[in-house]
């Protein structure tokens, strides 16, 4: 991959059947801790998951800006914020990288489906798709990851609007700077993401060999 | 003379522009800026991309005004919408007679200018928030600005889904004579974002009028050149292919493009050869990518505009066709004679409904009826929220049966895909009504042999309304593939011919018009002993005369069998797998009703030894055989009080001490629920109802679409023997006031999942407050706390759904 610090416009697209199914995450959205479920709520977990893969159509867009740290607020190159979590979590970071991603919008029309007929079967999506957007992700984070220590950088947790005094207004102008619209993925009135499955994250960009802790 | 778009492409390939955005960041665009306002500020600098593409050889330019919509330009100023798209007619214009004029052998050469539509960036509802009549009204704002500077054409294109791209349609449509094309973006599986294939959309835009159509964007040509023969199939219009230079990456900050102007070009000439019709470029294409494609195209001939005579209808995501495998439409969606539809009607039960069309939709119908019409409700406002109910929650295509126009035109407006619409007849006032709503918004017309002397008796009779529907039709511009006469069945027991009358029909329209029938089954069997024997007796005759669809009640298992029967003797049915799976579904003899299909690994091994079990392990089916077992000896009160409520108690307390989980507890609830249907059932056979704890208002507030926790307060209320009135996600707050208001309701439950939605909550409250003092609010949601609630003045947060239900017993003291 490029330069992690100059990625422009970046997109990336994998195939349903790609993304990892981590059962143990969507038991842990339904509430599971330390115990698995059975009988007929696996059988449900698995004709979710059967029912939901072939649907998704997993998306992500990046792109890098620099970062300037002023006395009172953070300029992420597509917006300023005074978050301080933001501060604490880019922890001197000279870039970032800006995403969106989603598991696209067919998938929201089997949420609405059983919303109306079957409310457990959407408890149960809702958690598939929760781990799935997760686990595109953390696929999509590794590859970052990869290439960046590749290139002598670091990358920090990702960071998403609406975490701590990170605002969820600063939505506006991630999907201005992304246009995210490519993906599908839009911004509501009220910002939120539709579809509902989709994520909008920084990730701090900072050179290996300064403390990193 | 005017210039004619559609006749140039009938003569020979037509060639469309390329790409802007590479273009402009090399003049100077910053990453952000929005490259319409050059309109304004560089026109210069614009117009020299459209000459450079005059020079390639493009004969339509699109104008730059891809993103200028309402949701980024204001009314007023110098970059109003209107100033956007003006100045950007005015210089596609200025270069068109530049370049005429520059040499005399461009002097005798068409060129077109075609207005660029692009998508609002918002989602329309219910993937999103936006109302489908706000988007028509916005695209109208574009094409009422653009109207003014005289453009050629209208270019709707980068459109991700249908129902946005129907809204663009209609705005042009409603405001321009000119012709429209639409491109949409499609994905390597060939579907659009939303799901649409390109049969659904073919069969859409044709519908609508669309004068020629295909795709762009997000694909380069190579993944293009397979999706072409999916439109070549089905389309009877010219083929659009705009790809991009292939698939984006960055370079220096830059956006590049793989695909050089030659292999683009090899793969164009592909496409071409795949019967496209009109071909251009999008992101990444240059002017030189164009000029290498119309140097090897177009001296070669066009390719016929082929019509097709498949009928075909769809939802946005499902396309039935006509003509081969007979078609089911599902009946039931229907008040008449049905006194518990007719009571959800009154009662705006749209759960109910909704429910009837899931039904059918689970037990085998291809094609959904929707008939809404009681003299006493608003049958406009009631048609809109059903259509709008069953769109979310089934992917089969529906068919409007209204006969009231405003209604009718109402569904039209607002279906996501091409419908079925029941009915005209040969009424000279019917056809007037029908065809025109039929001819703008597509569909396929039932058309009933009767006129204003009545239905004929005969054949011969119904034979002559057969040529007068289809003749009126093509009058309006309908194909006959678009007619499906519907030659009436009437009572055998009053006339000893009627069935044959009505066969010979179907034959007719069958085997010397090679037409389309369907028929109301069921009538044939009015005023007789053991209806569904003759009923599927004439089915199977209907079927075997040629009739393309039924509509019919597909839970009638005698009506499946006879459906599945003919299907597997005719041809239909693969090795029988068909018959094989339906016949191993049927229960038991004499019952009958059609068995739910066998679900894998169905609980029916585990099993539970009284209701009080069976509930707390969520056996929904073991819950309802006990109920009626124990119906028999015990009051259904005290099955209420001493195996529901404990078992769900149970449940309830093992859920808060998390040794069981949130899907245990929504198994319970539904097992429980179905436990209560039994009750009810059984309290209304023997004429009392059951008496209901009180009635609470449900709603996800305002702004915001997530309604999961919603669903699961309503479903535990329901089966703690609450009426709930669900009122939705997204609700305003005028809306629950109105509802709390109309009934009198104690208690309204709001649920907001995300902070930006709590605001929408406070104001709810407080209108609740002035315009219904009496209610108590309860809150819940994932932001929520007890400090939040305290804040927005509610009365009681909820922190999951159980406590809603101790509050709710605290409201209404049981």
């Amino acid at each position: 991959m490029k330069d992690l610090r100059t990625l422009h416009d970046h997109m990336f697209r994998t195939e349903p059947g790609m993304v990892p199914v981590i059962r143990k995450e969507i038991y842990r959205y339904l509430g599971y801790r330390k115990v698995s479920p059975e009988g007929a709520v696996l059988e449900m977990t698995e004709s979710a998951l059967a029912e939901s893969i072939p649907l998704i159509t997993p998306g992500a867009i990046c792109e890098s800006f620099p970062v300037k740290y002023e006395s009172t607020y953070t300029d992420l190159g597509f917006t300023c914020t005074e978050s301080k979590n933001i501060v604490q979590n880019l922890n001197g970071s000279e870039h970032i990288i800006l995403l969106c991603a989603t598991i696209g919008a067919k998938f929201d029309r089997l949420l609405f489906k059983y919303g109306k007929t079957k409310p457990v079967m959407e408890a149960v999506l809702q958690s598939v798709g929760a781990m799935l957007i997760e686990s595109f992700l953390d696929d999509l984070n590794e590859t970052l990851k990869k290439a960046g220590n590749n290139q002598g950088l670091a990358l920090r947790p990702r960071f998403s609007p609406g975490f701590g005094d990170f605002d969820l207004s600063v939505q506006k102008d991630i999907f201005r700077a992304l246009r995210t619209d490519r993906i599908g993925v839009t911004l509501t009135d009220s910002l939120l993401m539709a579809p509902t499955k989709s994520v909008t994250a920084i990730i701090g960009l900072k050179s290996i060999g300064e403390s990193d802790g | 003379m005017a210039k004619n778009i559609l006749k140039a492409i009938e003569e020979r390939p037509v060639f469309f522009d390329g790409g802007y955005g590479s273009t402009f960041q090399t003049l100077g665009l910053k990453a952000g800026e929005l490259p319409e306002t050059w309109n304004v500020l560089f026109p210069e600098k614009v117009k020299s991309v459209h000459y450079s593409y005059l020079e390639a050889g493009s004969d339509i330019i699109e104008t730059n005004t891809f993103g200028a919509n309402p949701l980024k330009f204001g009314a007023e100023g110098d970059m109003s919408l209107e100033s956007i798209v003006g100045s950007g007619i005015e210089i596609v214009r200025q270069a068109i007679n530049e370049f005429e004029a520059s040499d005399a052998k461009y002097a005798g050469k068409e060129h077109f200018l075609a207005v660029s539509i692009g998508p609002l960036g918002k989602l329309l509802k219910p993937l999103g928030d936006l109302e489908f009549e706000a988007a028509v009204s916005m695209f109208a704002k574009i094409v009422k600005a653009a109207e003014k500077y005289g453009p050629d054409l209208y270019l709707i294109e980068t459109m991700n889904d249908s129902l946005e791209s129907k809204a663009a349609v209609l705005a042009v449509k409603e405001n321009s004579s000119l012709p429209v094309f639409v491109t949409n973006v499609y994905d390597e599986s060939a579907r659009l974002l939303t799901g649409s294939t390109p049969q659904i959309m073919t069969a859409m835009l044709e519908g609508l009028g669309v004068d020629a159509f295909g795709m762009n964007c997000s694909l380069g040509p190579a993944q293009m050149k397979d999706i072409v023969p999916l439109f070549n199939k089905y389309s009877s219009s010219p083929i659009v292919v705009n790809p991009n230079a292939g698939l984006p990456r960055s370079e220096n900050g830059m956006t590049v493009y793989d695909v050089d102007p030659v292999e683009f070009a090899d793969h164009m000439e592909s496409i071409f050869e795949a019967g496209a019709h009109v071909l251009g470029g999008c992101c990444g294409t240059t002017p030189a990518h164009i000029r290498e494609m119309v140097s090897r195209i177009e001296n070669r001939p066009q390719n016929p505009i082929i019509k097709k005579d498949d009928t075909v209808i769809c939802s946005s995501t499902k396309a039935v066709t006509f003509g081969k495998k007979p078609v089911l439409i599902g009946e039931r969606i229907n008040p008449t004679g049905k006194k518990r539809f007719k009571q959800a009607l009154r009662d705006g039960d749209i759960d109910y409904i909704i429910g009837e069309g899931i039904k059918q939709d689970e037990a085998g119908a291809d094609v959904l009826d929707v008939n809404v019409g009681l003299p006493e409700i608003d049958e406009v406002e009631m048609m809109k929220t059903v259509i709008y109910e069953l769109q979310t929650v089934t992917d089969l295509p529906l068919q409007v049966d209204t006969t009231d126009p405003i209604a009718m035109e109402a569904a039209l407006r607002m279906i996501n895909g091409k419908p079925m619409i029941n009915s005209v007849n040969a009424k000279e006032e019917v056809m007037k009504t029908v065809f025109p709503l039929a001819a703008k918004y597509g569909g396929l017309v039932v058309a009933l042999t009767i006129d204003e002397d009545g239905i004929p008796e005969t054949s011969e009779g119904r034979i002559r309304l057969v040529g007068k529907l289809y003749e009126n039709a093509a009058k309006y511009g309908i194909d006959k593939k678009n007619i499906i006469i519907d030659p009436l069945a009437m009572a055998v027991s009053s006339d000893p011919l009627a069935a044959l009358a009505t066969l010979e029909t179907v034959k007719y329209v069958h085997e010397q018009c090679g037409g389309l029938s369907s028929l109301g089954i069921s009538n044939i069997s009015f005023g007789l002993p053991r209806r569904e024997l003759i009923t599927a007796g004439f089915f199977t005759m209907a079927l075997q005369n040629g009739l393309s669809a039924a509509i019919m009640n597909p839970m009638v298992t005698e009506m499946m069998k006879a459906y599945q029967v003919f299907c597997t003797l005719s041809g239909y049915d693969d090795n029988c797998q068909d018959y094989i799976g339906f016949a191993q579904s049927l229960p038991e003899e004499g019952s009958g009703v059609v068995a739910a299909a066998p679900v894998k690994g169905k609980s029916g091994a585990e099993s539970a030894d009284d209701l009080f079990n069976a509930i707390v392990k969520g056996l929904k089916s073991v819950s309802e055989e006990k109920t009626r077992e124990l119906l028999k000896t015990t009051d259904s009160l005290t099955i209420i009080n001493e195996y529901l409520v404990p078992a769900l108690d149970t449940v309830g307390k093992g859920f808060e001490a998390k040794t069981l989980f949130l899907p245990q507890l929504l198994l319970s609830a539904d097992a429980a629920g179905a436990s209560f249907a039994v009750i009810k059932s059984e309290l209304e056979k023997s004429g009392m109802a059951q008496e209901s704890k009180g009635s609470v208002i449900v709603a996800t507030v305002k702004g915001d679409i997530h309604d999961i926790g919603k669903n699961i307060v309503k479903v535990l209320l329901e089966n703690y023997g609450y009426t709930v009135i669900d009122l939705g996600r997204d609700v305003p707050p005028e809306k629950v006031v109105e509802a709390c208001i109309k009934d009198h309701i104690m208690l309204v439950g709001l649920s907001a999942l995300m902070t930006t939605t709590v605001p929408a909550m406070e104001e709810t409250i407080k209108q609740l407050r002035v315009s219904a003092p009496w209610a108590k609010v309860c809150v819940g949601g994932a932001v929520l706390t007890q400090e939040y609630a305290d804040m927005i003045g509610a009365d009681k947060y909820a922190k999951d759904a159980l406590e809603t239900v101790a509050y709710a017993k605290e409201v209404f003291g049981k």
